[in-house]
């Protein structure tokens, strides 16, 4: 289980590729939501000049390297906002939008003072404010979708199919 | 060299140079190194890996040559060889794949009248 309580840390993060592993300071959120405009390589922009140069060393010298990059990248993703990594990328997305981005500013959330963990449960309550469990529920499945080619990462509530019907009923409104 | 293989001629300062096509991968490795590292050694590596490998007639030893007696520099061989390679490719596959579509609205990778070596 994440624990909710990295979320407000301020800690470095590290990724490993090909065995080595690299450390990355601690970026406000706002250096996040820029470094999304390229994920594969998020782990890249966030990392400081010295992790970068090792990292370009890496892909150079390892055929693989740019895919344990991009693995990489994602995993630190979904560790820094305690989320799958395409649930934090789709709120973080949405977080610029400029309706949703006026109301976190008119709200004093900070994107340079908060940690992208925060920023990202900012929106979420934005995204869900004023919504019914049913409301909630839908937004949340919706989030939850994986991507194409991602699917095995798509938790559902366990191995009880029950369960899953009882879920998406309540989200078709039959319930 | 067979009849059918496809190359790409690129012209560098008056002289024209002859490439294979450069498999996507490689290309975005490069692409990669680039927007990490400031060292130009690094970047010069990628493109030494991927178009010594593309390069066709000794193309690459001679562009080694320019390079050594300063008549090219790396973005020279980034933007006008690198950068070219990257724009012809992906023409040709838009190309591709707009003529696999046939018709507009038919697909004819799912049409059974027409046969595949009747192109």
């Amino acid at each position: 289980m994440r624990s909710e309580y990295r979320l407000l840390a301020r800690r470095q993060l590290s990724v490993t590729v090909c065995g080595t592993r690299i450390l990355l300071p601690h970026r406000p959120a706002a250096e996040w939501v820029a470094a999304l405009e390229h994920p594969s390589q998020l782990a890249g922009v966030l990392a400081d000049p010295e992790g970068r140069e090792a990292l370009a060393e890496l892909v150079l010298d390892h055929p693989g390297a740019a895919s344990e990059l991009r693995r990489e990248s994602l995993r630190v993703l979904d560790e820094a906002t305690g989320r799958r990594w395409w649930e934090a990328a789709r709120l973080i997305s949405t977080s610029v939008g400029t309706e949703t981005l006026g109301r976190l500013v008119l709200a004093g959330v900070d994107p340079w003072s908060r940690s992208v963990g925060e920023w990202v449960a900012a929106v979420y309550a934005l995204c869900t404010k004023g919504q019914d469990d049913k409301g909630r529920l839908r937004f949340d499945f919706m989030l939850s979708i994986p991507p194409p080619g991602y699917e095995d990462g798509w938790d559902d509530v366990g191995d009880d199919p029950l369960a899953v019907a009882d879920q998406v009923s309540a989200l078709m409104g039959k319930r | 060299m067979g009849d059918d293989e496809k190359y790409y001629t690129v012209q560098v300062k008056g002289t024209a140079y002859r490439f294979r096509p450069i498999p996507n991968e490689d290309f975005e490795r490069v692409a990669l190194i680039q927007s990490l590292s400031t060292d130009v050694r690094k970047i010069f590596g990628a493109l030494s890996m991927v178009l010594s490998q593309a390069a066709v007639d000794d193309a690459w030893n001679k562009l080694l040559d320019r390079y050594v007696a300063k008549e090219i520099t790396v973005k020279e061989l980034t933007t006008d060889i690198l950068g070219t390679l990257v724009d012809r490719q992906s023409a040709d596959e838009k190309k591709r794949a707009k003529a696999s579509k046939g018709p507009k609205g038919l697909d004819v990778a799912s049409a059974t009248l027409v046969p595949a070596d009747a192109e």
